[in-house]
């Protein structure tokens, strides 16, 4: 920039005006009778002491931030990072700043609420109800839903809303008990399911998985983010980036979109969306071709010497007559190349890793030959044609990779979100394993993910009381393996799922807002929602789904009650107690006192046994398990933000030992089993190894992108979390209303300007946003972010663009495997 | 005493929490921003300039007052309601004081850090957020960043110092050679707005 700031063309300044007339707008189409307004006078005993509580925002945006809650007058005015025993960790973003405004919005449910009579869903129309009609009609319902249909008529839908473990999401989380003690049918949303399975099934899972810890980002020398726009999704990740760049890494960026990490790259390489796979293949055939494998690390970390049998499985000592099949110690047989015998695996530190071989009768081959194999069509040619990376950009990463040390990789969840999408992970994990950029100070590979802190699973999903016997029996699909949301169209339709009987009457919907988030709404609506004899859904305010609803319950906000969190989908290593600052608002109850409520309506009070907060979190903490992690309610109590994490650099598979059934990383997958099984049929020879294929939808051979020749993804953009924190003016002034980012070429050929209103379409649906022209984005693609609520949108809805095709192997939503057409609206 | 703000302009992601910290710390009314951060790139936010893909660049620049050594706003107000506090070296202003008549906005040559209430402040929320003693937002009165005179002045930090995400936000007396600060300012380049305007602006921004 020149160093005149009245040089405005260069600059990019927010039409603050456009900005509150767009806020106005939104608030009077949400403001029906469903939310009822609480009116409250001004703040006048400014002067009035302040108390402070310790409070965390946790949502889904995988931050987790431990922050300091200041109360004046019993309302919550202000919030601010607490100080955590790291200061690295020390985090709060804009949006959980944003908090008091979200508390006190007229926009806060406040009462239980029911479909005025003689209304359609949808049409907006509410009547107050008491909680006592609320929790009856409710429970009378499914009491007679679940007689005459079996305890599979009523379905949980619950997703990421909040990482309480009392009344969130979390998935050992109180909601658990009654969702268990009533065989109620979870619904699985499926998402970022590519890169958990595909991950977990390459290096297992840990503390951390499946990287290394934060903190160790700034010991590596070179940093591959690959589909990951931290900078916006993970906001309090970037800090530990740009001190690894300080420190003088090198930073390659791979994404379609110009985000901002890119504006911070060395190395900045636009892909063709979806292409991952022929990529990374493309950079292992370098790798390999090059001898920049990490052989010590091939050899004797992953499964490249295994010897695979023709039927796919592996040669194991059992096959040889030594050891019980099944058993632990069977291993797996390798041959020593010194002696040029099969051996177990333990047995050499130089094993051969190519041929065929004939071992006691069997036809065997190292899984590693089997990899050159599958991989060998894929030259720096054949996937620089179809990623369109240039070979010298390919050889420049793979240079900088293998040779610029440490080297860690960071995977976001752009690549997800297409039908190859597993296919990626595989390919991007395996390009670590030759460069043996795995388990060592500065070298890590994947989406980093804290897990949670380990907790007595059974005791935090079970009833408290030992379960009584349940009279109504029966039940149409399984409780335990729950149905894909993406199949119960089909589900209900057919009256199957899985080759068995499906019936679902009811749905209780917490955490989560699955109009917003699922993908090819229409169908979600009028397949699943409109078939349902009862919707119930507890919100603090209106939402695409309460919308939709035959009850609304109003749930107290996460400052309102007392609760606990420990790491799920946060990258801190802390365990943080949320004290309850505030009474909740009007007649406002957390998520587990309704819980509790809905079990003693069912007659199942022993699920939670009357424990309020404290009862019910010492019952979790005080216990051993707990305990291994230092971890106790007395301590929580007196310390609020704990670290649970062992250690202060955590390696994920430190010294190369993995959690995988081998012990080793895996590229080859002995045999490969769906992540859910809904009847269909799998391709078990292409799951064995690393692959690229063709998404289903946004890809260039696709008869389809003729009529619809743009694809379109969905960036997670700073500011909200999905669909939280949507409504609240303070963020809207900086992001008033939806976009879409379009190249400048595609723009012109449309006859588009950045400002105008366009039209994305495609056969699915529709929806109207403002165009932003750009050159920041790859041409054939466009960019419409994830997460605006329906009445947000002038017309439309972003998913009702989206598709609800699967990938047969990882039930995963594909969201952005998806080809659109615009026109100026 | 000489408090300053540094920004390194290579960290900042253009997050927006010191502007949000900002308007909560201060309960700033609805459509007023003191704290902006602005995109050096393309015609859009969050645009680059450049084209696809080789020469593509973008920065972000937090812009707000600027809290000059020499202030062109302390000259030009006619009744004395803009004024530098030599103790902290804050440009302050005094609500009750201001007649609204625009002319510190005009001489300022950082266009955007101030804002005029044509009409009585609005709120989303009608309840006051923030810290507990700010001054009451008022109609026909010019306003901008105070530099949290209400913490500053006892020492705490301005709100939007408590926590930038990307650590790329820095506060501190630059009399003091000891200091963040001045330490920064010593050991990295950096610019200033309109150098040559001679306002001598108290932030500076790292490159």
């Amino acid at each position: 920039m020149s160093d005149t700031i009245k040089e405005k063309t260069s600059l990019t300044r927010r039409n603050f005006l456009k900005t509150t007339a767009a806020v106005a707008g939104a608030t009077a189409i949400s403001g029906s009778t469903l939310t009822a307004f609480a009116a409250e006078s001004g703040d006048a005993g400014a002067e009035s002491t302040e108390q402070v509580y310790q409070g965390v925002c946790r949502g889904n945006c995988m931050g987790g931030c431990p922050l300091d809650i200041y109360v004046r007058n019993g309302k919550v005015v202000r919030v601010s990072a607490s100080d955590v025993p790291d200061d690295r960790y020390k985090r709060a973003c804009m949006k959980g700043l944003s908090h008091p405004q979200k508390m006190y919005l007229p926009d806060r449910i406040l009462y239980p609420m029911k479909r005025a009579e003689g209304t359609e869903r949808g049409a907006g129309a509410w009547e107050r109800i008491t909680w006592d009609e609320a929790i009856s009609t409710i429970c009378n319902e499914w009491t007679r839903l679940r007689k005459e249909y079996g305890t599979g008529a009523i379905g949980w839908w619950t997703q990421s809303g909040q990482f309480g473990l009392l009344s969130g999401c979390h998935y050992n989380g109180a909601y658990t008990r009654l969702q268990n003690a009533m065989q109620a049918i979870p619904i699985s949303g499926s998402i970022d399911m590519n890169y958990y399975t595909a991950s977990s099934a390459m290096f297992g899972s840990s503390l951390v998985s499946q990287t290394n810890e934060l903190t160790d980002f700034a010991n590596a020398k070179t940093i591959i983010a690959w589909g990951s726009n931290l900078t916006e999704a993970q906001i309090q990740a970037w800090h530990f980036f740009a001190d690894a760049i300080d420190n003088g890494a090198k930073l390659i960026v791979i994404d379609p979109a110009f985000t901002t990490i890119a504006s911070k790259a060395d190395l900045y390489v636009p892909l063709r969306p979806a292409s991952d796979a022929a990529l990374a293949l493309g950079m292992c055939n370098i790798i390999i071709e090059k001898d920049l494998v990490d052989w010590d690390f091939v050899k004797n970390h992953s499964v490249a010497p295994f010897l695979v049998k023709e039927d796919g499985t592996y040669l194991r000592q059992s096959d040889l007559g030594l050891g019980e099949k099944g058993a632990k110690t069977d291993q797996v047989i390798v041959i020593d190349a010194a002696t040029g015998e099969a051996v177990a695996s333990s047995e050499t530190t130089n094993p051969t890793l190519e041929g065929t071989h004939e071992v006691a009768g069997f036809s065997v081959r190292p899984a590693f030959a089997l990899l050159l194999e599958r991989i060998a069509e894929y030259t720096p040619e054949k996937a620089s044609e179809l990623s369109d990376v240039p070979v010298e950009v390919m050889e420049q990463i793979v240079d900088l990779y293998t040779q610029n040390g440490p080297a860690s990789m960071f995977w976001g969840f752009g690549q997800d979100r297409y039908y190859n999408g597993h296919g990626s992970y595989y390919a991007m994990g395996t390009m670590s394993i030759l460069a043996g950029n795995i388990g060592k100070k500065g070298c890590s590979t994947g989406a980093c993910s804290y897990n949670s802190v380990p907790l007595d699973a059974k005791l935090c999903t079970s009833p408290i009381k030992a379960k009584q016997e349940d009279t109504v029996g029966g039940g149409s699909a399984s409780y335990t393996a729950g149905v894909l949301a993406l199949k119960m169209a089909e589900a209900i339709k057919t009256g199957t799922y899985n080759g068995k009987p499906f019936v679902m009457k009811s749905i209780y919907i917490h955490n989560c807002n699955p109009l917003n988030y699922v993908a090819d709404r229409q169908s979600i609506l009028h397949d699943v929602f409109d078939k349902m004899e009862l919707i119930v859904v507890a919100e603090t305010r209106p939402t695409d789904t309460t919308v939709y609803a035959d009850i609304v319950l109003p749930s107290a906000h996460w400052f309102e009650q007392e609760d606990f969190t420990c790491g799920t989908a946060h990258l801190q290593p802390f365990a943080v107690l949320q004290e309850k600052a505030v009474e909740p608002m009007g007649e406002c109850k957390p998520d587990y006192e309704i819980f509790k409520l809905l079990a003693e309506g069912l007659d199942m009070p022993y699920v939670y046994d009357g424990l309020n907060s404290e009862e019910a979190l010492r019952y979790i903490l005080d216990t051993p398990t707990a305990a291994k992690f230092g971890i106790s309610y007395d301590r929580m109590k007196k310390e609020k933000v704990v670290r649970w994490l062992p250690g202060k650099n955590f390696i994920f598979a430190a010294g190369g030992n993995f959690t995988t059934p081998t012990g080793r990383a895996q590229f080859y997958f002995e045999k490969p089993v769906a992540s859910m099984q809904y009847g269909q049929t799998i391709d078990v020879e292409l799951e064995h190894l690393p692959f690229f294929i063709e998404p289903s939808e946004a890809w260039p051979s696709n008869p389809l992108a003729k009529k619809y020749p743009l694809t379109c993804y969905q960036e997670h953009t700073r500011y909200r979390v999905h669909s939280n924190f949507s409504h609240i003016p303070w963020l809207r002034e900086f992001d008033p209303e939806p976009t879409v980012k379009i190249h400048t070429k595609d723009a012109e050929a449309r006859n588009i300007k950045s400002g105008d209103m366009v039209r994305l379409f495609n056969d699915r649906g529709s929806c109207t946003v403002r165009a932003i022209v750009t050159e920041g984005i790859r041409p054939g693609t466009v960019n419409t972010p994830h997460g605006w609520q329906a009445d947000q949108y002038v017309e439309g809805h972003y998913q009702d663009l989206t598709s609800r095709e699967t990938n047969p192997y990882i039930a995963n939503s594909q969201f952005s495997d998806l080809l659109v057409e615009i026109e100026k609206a | 005493m000489h408090y300053v703000m540094v920004i390194d302009l290579k960290r900042c992601v253009g997050c927006h929490t010191c502007a949000l910290a900002c308007k909560a710390a201060n309960n700033v009314p609805e459509g007023i921003a003191w704290n902006r951060i602005l995109t050096d790139g393309g015609d859009e936010p969050d645009t680059p300039s450049g084209q696809f893909p080789d020469t593509l660049a973008m920065q972000y620049m937090p812009v707000s007052c600027q809290h000059c050594e020499n202030p062109a706003c302390v000259k030009v107000c006619p009744v004395g309601a803009t004024y530098r506090d030599e103790e902290t070296g804050i440009v302050r202003q005094d609500y009750d004081k201001c007649i609204g008549c625009r002319m510190c906005i005009s001489a300022c040559p950082y266009t955007g850090v101030r804002s005029f209430n044509w009409e009585e402040p609005k709120y989303a929320v009608d309840m006051t957020f923030g810290d507990a003693n700010i001054p009451k937002h008022q109609k026909h009165v010019v306003e901008k960043c105070t530099f949290c005179y209400q913490r500053a002045a006892k020492g705490e930090t301005p709100a939007c110092m408590e926590l930038c995400p990307g650590r790329a936000r820095f506060w501190g007396d630059l009399d003091d050679p000891n200091s963040d600060v001045a330490k920064m300012i010593q050991s990295r380049s950096y610019k200033q707005l309109l150098p040559h305007e001679g306002t001598k602006p108290s932030v500076y921004y790292l490159v």
